[in-house]
């Protein structure tokens, strides 16, 4: 937790940037922009036209925890792993119902092992992430709406395990990506019935293949293999209760994933002709969220989230939390400056 | 008006994103020119800021170009005020942010433009010499805000794109190295309102404010278009980028007003603003859409009941005019044009040639002729055409005043040996003068007029002022040895003309008239009177010719605007008009006692008055919505029509002889006209004017002046800090498989902010992804040379595969060992430097970059360091060539760059060393000169020389033929990155634009040829296909297709190891490394095959490429996008004629093959064979 707070006055500091009085000109209102609520539950799942949204999230993990294969829990005895991304987030109301946004995370990871006598630590970039999402239904008062998202990932993040023989004890910096890029499509809806609301969503995540530098290929004699990640489904829902300016939302989120393919590239658009599926690379995980969103002045508001994955299945990778949620609870703190 | 508008908001965003690919300081929007001279101050009200400036320097403490543009400031902040109600009531849209007016004093030109989105109007406190003959007389200050004004409430209220954004741009580039094709697509979603709903709308809304009314000036502009032919068609209409004849610009203004009126008639008052609602609730790709949505017909609809509309009315018009007999003469010109035909058969013919041929016809007897005159001996005729053209032709000659048809066998000897034009474009519009006795003229130019043959040749002048103010100048036609035969000098080169008539020393600017226009000398021969410009108004001014005993006859500093004054016969006085207090009247002044008297006292347009010698006042007026001549007897005040027109008559002077000289407003531009005096119409005016106005109220006009000076307590000094523009950002999303196998999908944002006044402006773009570039950038506009500062980083991920060939061999295969892998780049760059335009065709620059590139690999914990680099350049720019037009038909650009440069090889795993041409490269430096010209030529006839008259058609086909030359050395081996490079380019990642043609060895693989010598030429023949298409398909609207032929030949020549054994030796590649620098050989250009360009076969024998040869083909297609966003698409096809080595993935099949070729160098054992590379670009330019 004490990490936590840490991050928090990271982000508060941060509010330096806020305009001062001098640039009010450039950052004022501007009639076009949208009407938004204060409130959450009577937010709709887009910002609006006109309105720019900065966010800076950080986000914490620290674990002795992992699944098993057959997704028991299991602990280290020895080795404990912090895992954090920093993301800058920009969303966008580009029109009346259609919104871009974009997001580069950074990471700062830790793996300490006592047995091997291992620190190995770093700051990363992560994959940033762009997407477009679109509201085709609203009604305004009780609020209902619905959105359909695109969301591209770039393979932006770390691949390089500083040495040619990874693994825990040799290798010298952690892959902050799997090297290939992924499309999602996805719809969500919201519906509020007064102090209420809830929401649900669903998505497909199909992964591209790319070669990635952390995977050796030596079966043929090649200096790198072909990944191509399992693609995901992804579902969830919540329900939020409002107390003034407060907001509480609590949700169940389930994720499921396909088997991983590795090999060497073949001729085509899409060279996954060579890929070999990873046997018991699928699998899935289920977890719960609890998230608090108070909105503090115009335009500024503050979230806290606890992210608890409740069941899971093992890596077969390093941990790449990209690929997979480790075990253990994520904390997450945001603050959200609206123009 | 709003010459720039949301078009150019676009345009701008669009050219952000080259700039960002080319970092370079960023020009202003007007004015190239900074000016740290000046103080800014702001005006602050309620819903404004207006900003202007004020000179540090007075006249007294030596200023010559002294500006306070404090009475603009606070008559726009007045008007701006009183004018915001009214117009968001008219969309009810009222406005919650500030808007920004910025006030240009420093320049003699009209502007005014808005860019909605980023709050800011910016006008120039001076209207210019000409406006009021296109809108009609009006007070400038309202007249220009409220038409700008009106496009920021409208767009504002319309756009269904936020405001912070100018619009998303979506593109990429496949590249098919094995097909040897490259493809790319660009789009840039933006808000696409019509050009007519747009333009007319805002002078549609200024009219129902208030403010506007349906002027005479813009009937007959409708007028005549409808008569005479000229409508735009309906895509013209909405798109404007393919109406860019004569008066298209003004036409779709009026027109668009025009449609606005009839659907307010039609279809109620409020149906232009739902237009703007409709559009806001959502973007469509294809606003025509909402017309149909609104008023339930669609825009082409509309159009056509539009068109039957007004050509009913104006037919009506004609008959009537013609009822009642039309008075106006001939047009002055030797011989009879086309389109006067006198057969059925030549009717037939006319009207079946093709409109371009026959507009452009028309367009050949000038389009801009004002002013005509003869002097009053006879001796000389003259017009305003853009220059004065000036001749010895008799007023007989011309069939106007003889009645007789002249050809070119009745021109007198004399008049074949004197013709001239003189002067440049500043005199455009304004009134000049012959000085009686003498053979010279008196006239309007540019203070910075290029007067004689070193500065005309050369074009160097400096302008570190940054001030090019109107003057007035006297003329000497006797130095003028010019010989011409018998027709009228016709050139729209203003650039030329001086150089054409070898007119040394043939200006004399008079001292002491600085912003002085429209001189008219006294009959004497011994004074000139003109109009002085200060702060947004005039004054007349007296003064000798030699610039002594300036005299104010005036001393008016309230926005009063006078035009053409001229003396009468007698020298006692001068008859001027004058606009002041919303009313514009002629008047005349004793010159002796400076006592005004109205002449006119109505609300007609009443201008252009000229003295004649027979004692009359002849003027432009329109008491019946025409513009005719009138006079009018100074001493009975009795007035008669001259002219009864279906155009527009104005400008009138009388001959010598008593005949009229004017100029005619046709739908083919101001024509200069004549009338002979005995069929002049002299219908009694005298009930049509007020010519006899209460002499109390009169004077109460010329005293009253509104007192502004409230305002002194909201001014402050301008502080940069409070008055940034609303950023601006452009999300990129782009596509690129550079590395070959992975997808290569980026996506970020362009972010531009500057403050209202350009003093400092910033960039900032984050493209992230696979590859990602960041780059931030800041440009300093404040003293006299922009400087700038760029800051960026790329990082990239690249695969690759690479085969290493045991035996060298590769036609075997066997012994082949191939890798895939991946590697990821960096590249970090600072530049800085300045910019400065010396005048409008040079431009010079000079700056240091440093640049580190590293790159990591699975082993490395870190980025290792390749290599650091520092530059320092300097690179001069001369261009003609237009930048605005991407099929240019003329000019000529030479282009300048030095580059001294010390490199630094320090990448670890090569032992602090690299491989380069059989040396071993660590650090050095090293100087690097590059020069390219391009020329531009028209094709036409070469002196008489025109075979089968098909230069001739070539000429009207616009067929132009371009060289483009490009040489550069580098004084000793440098590492690779550091050579000049060529290979085909897909415009894509470069920037369109004909000015940097791509067409430079299309037919080999981009960036594969190197060397350190570079000699390359390449030619093309380039002709229009076909014009005039305006096919609208959806969003897109394709106007025109071209294509050209092309091809290239040279070479890059480099260094190579010695072939004597004792002065080198193998590395650990087996490449040869000499032992002493002094032995590797330098091939010498012309002389020496391209060692590194000539491909090696297995037994390792060269195939000697002396030169390298290309030839190609493309078809380019113009088009838009959206209403607004060019979308000009090409296909190029180019054959390579020799088979080369190169660079990297040579051959394209994805697989680097860099075996041990024993060779002496590092590059790839690839060869590209003889064959068709591809390059399709849609939407991105060529």
């Amino acid at each position: 937790m004490k990490k936590l707070w840490l991050a928090l006055a990271l982000i508060l500091s941060c509010m330096a940037l806020l305009p001062t009085e001098a640039q009010a000109t450039a950052w004022e209102a501007k009639t076009m922009r949208a009407s938004l609520s204060a409130r959450e539950v009577e937010r709709p799942l887009i910002l609006g036209k006109g309105w720019l949204e900065l966010s800076l999230e950080a986000q914490v993990k620290s674990t002795d925890q992992y699944w098993g294969p057959q997704g028991e829990k299991l602990e280290w005895d020895y080795a404990e792993w912090l895992y954090t991304k920093e993301t800058v987030r920009v969303r966008y109301g580009v029109l009346r119902r259609g919104e871009l946004s974009w997001e580069v995370p950074v990471h700062y990871l830790r793996l300490q092992n006592e047995n091997l006598g291992t620190n190995t630590k770093g700051l990363y970039w992560g994959d940033p992430r762009f997407s477009f999402t679109f509201e085709p239904f609203r009604t305004q008062v009780p609020l209902t709406s619905v959105v359909v998202k695109a969301e591209m990932k770039a393979p932006m993040g770390n691949e390089s395990p500083g040495s040619y023989i990874a693994g825990p004890s040799t290798f010298q910096r952690f892959i902050t990506t799997t090297g290939t890029p992924d499309l999602t499509l996805s719809a969500r809806g919201k519906r509020q019935f007064g102090v209420f609301a809830t929401e649900a969503g669903i998505g497909y995540m199909y992964r591209f293949s790319g070669i990635a530098q952390y995977l050796l290929e030596t079966t043929n004699n090649q200096l790198n293999g072909r990944l191509k990640p399992g693609n995901q489904v992804l579902m969830d829902a919540s329900g939020t209760v409002q107390f003034g300016p407060v907001a509480i939302q609590g949700g169940l989120w389930y994720r499921r994933w396909g088997t991983v393919d590795a090999g060497t590239t073949s001729s085509g658009l899409l060279p996954n002709g060579n890929l070999e599926p990873i046997v018991g690379s699928d699998g899935s995980s289920f977890g719960l969220d609890v998230t608090a969103i108070g909105h503090v002045i115009r335009g500024i508001d503050v979230v806290a989230a606890a992210n608890i994955p409740l069941t899971g299945e093992d890596l077969m990778f390093f941990p790449i939390e990209d690929l997979h949620p480790t075990r253990g609870v994520t904390y997450t703190a945001r603050l959200e400056f609206r123009f | 008006m709003s010459r720039i508008s949301r078009i150019a908001a676009a345009a701008l965003t669009l050219g952000l994103s080259s700039m960002v690919l080319a970092p370079q300081a960023q020009a202003k929007f007007v004015s190239p020119y900074n000016h740290p001279d000046l103080d800014w101050y702001t005006i602050d009200t309620e819903h404004f800021a207006v900003h202007y400036p004020v000179s540090k320097k007075t006249t007294e403490e030596g200023n010559p170009h002294y500006i306070n543009a404090e009475y603009s400031a606070r008559r726009s902040a007045v008007e701006s005020e009183r004018m915001w109600p009214l117009m968001c009531g008219e969309l009810n849209y009222f406005l919650k942010e500030k808007i920004h007016v910025v006030i240009l004093d420093q320049s003699d030109y009209l502007e005014g433009f808005t860019i909605p989105s980023w709050d800011w109007i910016e006008i120039s406190a001076n209207p210019g010499g000409y406006f009021y003959r296109m809108r009609g007389r009006g007070e400038w200050f309202s007249d220009v805000l409220i038409h700008e004004f009106a496009h920021v409430v409208s767009l504002k209220a319309s756009t269904s794109i936020a405001e912070g954004t100018g619009g998303i741009q979506v593109g990429g580039l496949y590249s098919d190295g094995i097909r040897d094709m490259d493809t790319g697509v660009q789009f840039y979603v933006s808000s696409n309102d019509a050009w007519w709903w747009t333009e007319g709308g805002a002078e549609f809304w200024s009219n129902n404010t208030g403010y506007y009314w349906w002027t005479s000036a813009r009937d007959q502009n409708i007028r005549m278009t409808v008569l005479q032919d000229r409508l735009l068609d309906y895509g013209e209409w909405e798109s404007r980028v393919d109406a860019s004849d004569w008066g298209d610009g003004e036409r779709g203004y009026q027109q668009g007003y025009n449609m606005a009126l009839y659907i307010r008639e039609r279809f109620g008052d409020e149906t232009m603003a739902r237009f703007a609602i409709e559009y806001s609730k959502g973007w469509r790709p294809n606003w025509d859409s909402v017309i149909e949505d609104v008023i339930g017909i669609d825009g082409r609809t509309l159009y056509n009941d539009w068109v039957a509309y007004v050509t009913e009315k104006y037919k009506a018009v004609e008959r009537e005019i013609q009822a009642e007999g039309q008075v106006e003469g001939l047009e002055l010109k030797g011989s009879p044009g086309s389109w006067e035909f006198k057969k059925p058969s030549d009717r037939d013919a006319y009207e079946r040639s093709d409109r371009n041929q026959r507009e452009s016809e028309r367009h050949s007897t000038g389009t801009w002729e004002l002013e005509p005159k003869f002097s009053d001996d006879g001796k000389y005729f003259g017009y305003n055409g853009g220059r004065i053209y000036v001749s010895k032709t008799p007023e007989g000659y011309f069939p106007a005043f003889s009645g007789a048809s002249t050809s070119d066998a009745d021109v007198s000897e004399d008049m074949k040996e004197f013709n001239w034009s003189l002067g440049t474009g500043a005199t455009f519009s304004h009134q000049w003068d012959f000085i009686p006795g003498q053979d010279a003229v008196v006239l309007t130019m540019s203070e910075d007029a290029m007067t004689n043959r070193f500065q005309y040749w050369t074009r160097i002048k400096l302008e570190e002022d940054g001030y090019d103010w109107k003057q007035l100048y006297i003329g000497e036609l006797t130095k003028v040895d010019r010989k011409v035969k018998g027709e009228m000098t016709e050139t729209s080169d203003p650039g030329r003309v001086l150089g054409r008539a070898k007119p040394l020393d043939l200006y004399t600017p008079i001292p002491n008239t600085m912003r002085g226009t429209d001189p008219n000398v006294s009959p004497d021969g011994e004074k000139v009177v003109y109009i002085e410009y200060f702060d947004g108004g005039t004054n007349l001014v007296v003064i000798n010719l030699d610039g002594t005993d300036k005299t104010y006859l005036t001393e008016f500093h309230d926005g009063t605007m006078f035009q053409r004054p001229d003396w009468s016969p007698d020298g006692t006085k001068v008859v001027f008009s004058m606009f002041r207090n919303y009313q514009n009247d002629l008047y005349m002044i004793d010159v002796s006692s400076k006592k005004i008297e109205a002449l006119t006292w109505d609300k007609h347009e009443s201008y252009d008055p000229h003295w004649g010698h027979d004692g009359l006042i002849y003027f432009t007026s329109d008491p019946d919505g025409i513009y005719n001549i009138y006079r009018m007897d100074p001493a009975t005040r009795e007035v008669e029509q001259v002219t009864n027109v279906l155009g527009g008559a104005s400008s009138p002077t009388l001959t010598p002889d008593g005949n009229l000289v004017y100029s005619m407003y046709t739908a083919f531009g101001f024509k200069i006209w004549g009338l002979a005096g005995d069929e002049f119409m002299l219908r009694d005016a005298t009930h049509r004017f007020n010519i006899a106005p209460d002499r109390g109220e009169v004077q109460a006009g010329l005293d009253y002046s509104e007192d502004l000076s409230f305002l002194e307590s909201a001014t402050q000094k301008y502080k940069f800090t409070r008055a940034m523009m609303p950023p601006t950002a452009t999300p990129l999303i782009r596509y690129g498989n550079d590395s070959m196998t992975n997808w290569g999908i980026t996506a970020g944002f362009q972010l531009f902010m500057q403050d209202f006044v350009e003093g400092h402006g910033g960039v900032i773009m984050a493209i992230v992804g696979e590859d990602s570039t960041l780059m931030a950038q800041y440009v300093n506009q404040v003293w006299y040379p922009s400087f700038f500062m760029t800051v960026y980083r790329v990082q990239s991920k690249s695969d690759f595969v690479r085969a290493f060939d045991a035996d060298g061999d590769f036609s075997t295969t066997a012994d082949q060992t191939y890798f895939e892998g991946e590697q990821a780049q960096v590249q970090n760059m600072v530049m800085g430097g300045m910019n400065y335009p010396f005048n409008r065709f040079i431009d010079l620059s000079a700056g240091m970059s440093a640049m580190s590139f590293g790159f990591q690999t699975i082993s490395d914990t870190a980025f290792e360091p390749f290599s650091w680099r520092a530059t320092g350049f300097v690179n001069a720019t001369y261009s003609t060539i237009s930048q605005r037009n991407p099929l240019p038909l003329n000019g000529t650009m030479i282009d300048l760059n030095y580059v001294h440069g010390y490199t630094d090889i320090v990448y670890a795993p090569y032992y602090g060393i690299d491989t380069d041409d059989g040396q071993r490269l660590d650090a050095y430096r090293y100087n690097a000169y590059q020069g390219r010209v391009t020329k531009y030529m028209p094709v036409k006839p070469i002196g008489g020389w025109d075979p089968l008259g098909l230069l001739s058609l070539a000429r009207k086909q616009q067929h132009t033929f371009s060289v483009d030359l490009q040489g550069g050395y580098i004084d000793r081996n440098v590492q690779f990155n550091d050579e000049f490079r060529a290979g085909g380019r897909h415009p894509y990642w470069f920037g369109s634009g004909a000015v940097q043609p791509n067409t430079f060895f299309a037919g080999y693989p981009g960036f594969s040829l190197s060397g350190e010598t570079m000699a390359i030429l390449n030619a093309a023949y380039r002709f229009k296909v076909k014009d005039n298409i305006n096919k609208k398909i959806g969003p897109l609207y394709v106007y025109r297709i071209d294509a050209q032929v092309m091809g290239t030949a040279g070479n890059l020549w480099s260094y190579r190891a010695p072939d004597d054994a004792s002065e080198y030796y193998t590395d650990r590649f087996g490449t040869r490394v000499a032992y002493d620098e002094s032995d590797l050989y330098r091939e010498r250009p012309f002389r020496d095959y391209a060692y590194k360009n000539s491909p090696v076969d297995g037994a390792g024998e060269f195939s000697e490429n002396y030169f390298l040869y290309d030839a190609g083909a493309e078809v380019r297609v113009s088009s838009v996008m959206f209403n607004r966003a060019p979308w000009n698409s090409f296909v190029r096809v180019a054959y390579g004629f020799n088979e080369i080595r190169g660079v990297g993935d040579v051959n394209g099949d994805d697989v680097i093959t860099t075996a041990d070729n024993g060779l002496g160098d590092a590059l790839s054992a690839e060869s590209e064979l003889p064959g068709v590379r591809v390059y399709i670009g849609i939407g991105t330019g060529w």
